[in-house]
């Protein structure tokens, strides 16, 4: 289990004017700024959860993971997992948990992956038979057998993150934070990746936090996300709840036979009418849907009607726009 | 096998992962100094006519600068930047999740990088005694050659208290390469890789004696040369001892300050 009360990280960091002049004056004196990168942060996670931390760049979010993970001290604040004080850097902590960032390799370049292998084999003291069994399951499942021999470096992007993740998952975490594990990837490898991760969490139960810009990374996999803003948590519960409250808008598409010759004047409140050939669109808000569907039904004779939901990309978008509820 | 001995096996690897970076490393650019300074100071004899500076003669002082910047090497083990970029751009990352110490994880790679490069010295060494025959450097007896790698091996420890700390400026300052490359050429310099000490005032001898680059830099090839009593290497190799603890004690102190300021930027 993790417990987050009143999480608080400042930073200071230092500014420079830009231009020639504010390069030399930097060298004699350099102004500090105190940055909130964190504030007032609290959240429990069960174990066996998936959740995504949603955030705009440099929201919070991937200082919230490295506080997790014991790389970096909060300012403020009470952070357990799994019983432990993460940066106390205990080994009975570390050794249940894993970090995947998807721009940075933790595997050895210069080197083939089942080199590296063997040394975090040692490193988490994983049983021989544990070892080769996790290395013949998770080759297998992300179907990377035959280059876990090749240097890394000369692997693909996708084959790159298949084998990042394969390491990460060797000693069998209880708790996996994953930061952009998807970045970069083609759609193929990304829905590889999002496959293996649901998988991975169904057969194993760990924690899971996975911080992503690709919604469908969230969609897909976390049924329960986390938004942060500006270093605050503006929401935390059902990914569902959020589209349900805060998916005002919707799409109604009407299919006509032909197009449409005559179109009768829309009230401006009931929405915006896009009319493509035999295909109208009429984006309205949730409050207006029966009166836009009553002037759609009044003035065509539809083949096909649906009424859309918006995209959940940008029902975060504008929820996070709005700063929350 | 524990995780200390596959840390040394995986930075083997590493360093033999590139076959012609290797051969560049491991050969070409102690030849090319060992000649450099050869030609050097054979002008500087023949110019002036000598057969001896210092109580040395050319072949004696050319096997000088073929160990000495050896030991130096040795010593500084693994690159500059070994520990600072890592703060720098966020690799450090890894070793904090990893369950060990990491700061032991960096003694354990920069002290194979030193085996290896003792490994070369003891090649070069022997190719260059052959190459240059020089009659006058007395037989190495094997009871010293033993007692310099030992010496050698607790100098590259005390070297590594120095670069660790020069790199773990990182934590406060990003960018400290030059930092590296300073201490370098201090140890270098105070410690008779650049020039032998004997060479040097008397006095600034004496203060040099009680500094610890001498005692690790000179120390061990004078040991290894023949060119100290037992006495004078003892007391050189104290000196050092005493040094390493003062030194650890800082590298600690700084690591633990150095950790609360990390960012883990590049994530």
């Amino acid at each position: 289990m993790i417990v987050v009360k009143n999480l608080q990280k400042t930073f200071k960091v230092s500014t420079k004017e830009p231009g020639l002049m504010g390069s030399i004056k930097g060298l004699v004196s350099r102004k500090y700024i105190t940055k909130t990168a964190l504030n007032n942060v609290s959240l429990n996670i069960k174990q066996g959860e998936m959740v995504g931390l949603i955030g705009a760049n440099g929201a919070g979010k991937t200082t919230l993971v490295k506080i997790l993970a014991g790389i970096i001290h909060p300012t403020e604040g009470v952070v357990s997992v799994l019983g432990h004080n993460p940066w106390d850097r205990d080994d009975n902590l570390r050794r249940q948990m894993a970090l995947i960032m998807g721009q940075k390799a933790q595997l050895w370049y210069d080197l083939p992956a089942l080199d590296s292998y063997m040394l975090l084999k040692e490193i988490y003291q994983i049983p021989d038979q544990l070892y080769k069994q996790q290395i013949e399951f998770l080759a297998d499942v992300l179907q990377i057998k035959d280059q876990l021999k090749v240097q890394v470096r000369k692997l693909s992007l996708g084959e790159r993150m298949k084998v990042e993740l394969m390491g990460a998952l060797l000693h069998r975490p209880n708790v996996v934070y994953l930061d952009e594990p998807t970045i970069g990837l083609d759609l193929m490898a990304q829905k590889a990746v999002r496959g293996f991760l649901k998988n991975y969490q169904r057969e194993f139960k760990p924690i899971i936090l996975l911080t992503s810009h690709y919604m469908e990374d969230i969609k897909e996999l976390c049924e329960r996300v986390v938004l942060i803003k500006s270093g605050e948590l503006i929401y935390d519960g059902a990914l569902t709840t959020i589209q349900a409250q805060f998916g005002e808008k919707k799409k109604l598409v009407m299919t006509l036979e032909d197009a449409p010759v005559n179109i009768p004047e829309l009230r401006p409140e009931l929405g915006l009418l896009e009319v493509d050939k035999n295909k109208i669109t009429l984006s309205t808000t949730r409050n207006y849907l029966s009166g836009s569907m009553d002037y759609l039904l009044k003035n065509f004779q539809p083949t096909d009607l649906t009424i859309q939901d918006p995209p959940i990309e940008e029902v975060i978008e504008s929820f996070l726009r709005k700063g929350g509820a | 096998m524990s995780w200390h001995k596959r840390v040394i096996s995986t930075e083997i690897r590493k360093i033999l992962a590139y076959r012609s970076d290797f051969w560049v490393n491991f050969l070409g650019q102690a030849l090319v100094q060992l000649f450099i300074a050869r030609a050097l100071w054979q002008t500087i004899f023949e110019t002036n006519n000598l057969t001896q500076m210092q109580g040395m003669t050319l072949p004696e002082l050319t096997l000088y600068y073929l160990l000495a910047p050896l030991t130096l090497k040795i010593l500084i083990g693994e690159q500059i930047g070994f520990l600072s970029r890592d703060i720098y751009d966020g690799g450090l990352n890894r070793y904090l999740v990893w369950p060990l110490p990491a700061l032991g994880y960096k003694v354990l790679t920069y002290m194979t990088y030193s085996g290896f490069y003792l490994l070369q010295m003891a090649i070069l060494y022997s190719i260059g005694r052959f190459i240059l025959n020089p009659a006058p450097v007395e037989t190495i007896e094997i009871i010293r050659l033993v007692a310099g790698v030992a010496y050698l091996m607790v100098a590259a420890l005390g070297y590594f208290c120095f670069m660790a700390m020069c790199e773990m400026v990182a934590f406060w300052a990003d960018n400290t390469w030059t930092l590296g490359v300073m201490l370098r050429f201090i140890a270098g310099f105070l410690g008779g890789a650049f020039l032998p000490l004997a060479f040097f005032p008397e006095h600034i001898q004496t203060i040099l004696n009680y500094l610890p680059f001498a005692a690790m830099v000179s120390g061990p090839v004078k040991l290894i040369l023949g060119r100290a009593t037992p006495a004078e290497s003892l007391q050189s190799f104290i000196v050092m001892l005493i040094w390493i603890p003062i030194l650890a004690t800082c590298v600690r102190l700084m690591w633990r300050k150095g950790n609360l300021k990390y960012t883990g930027v590049g994530m």
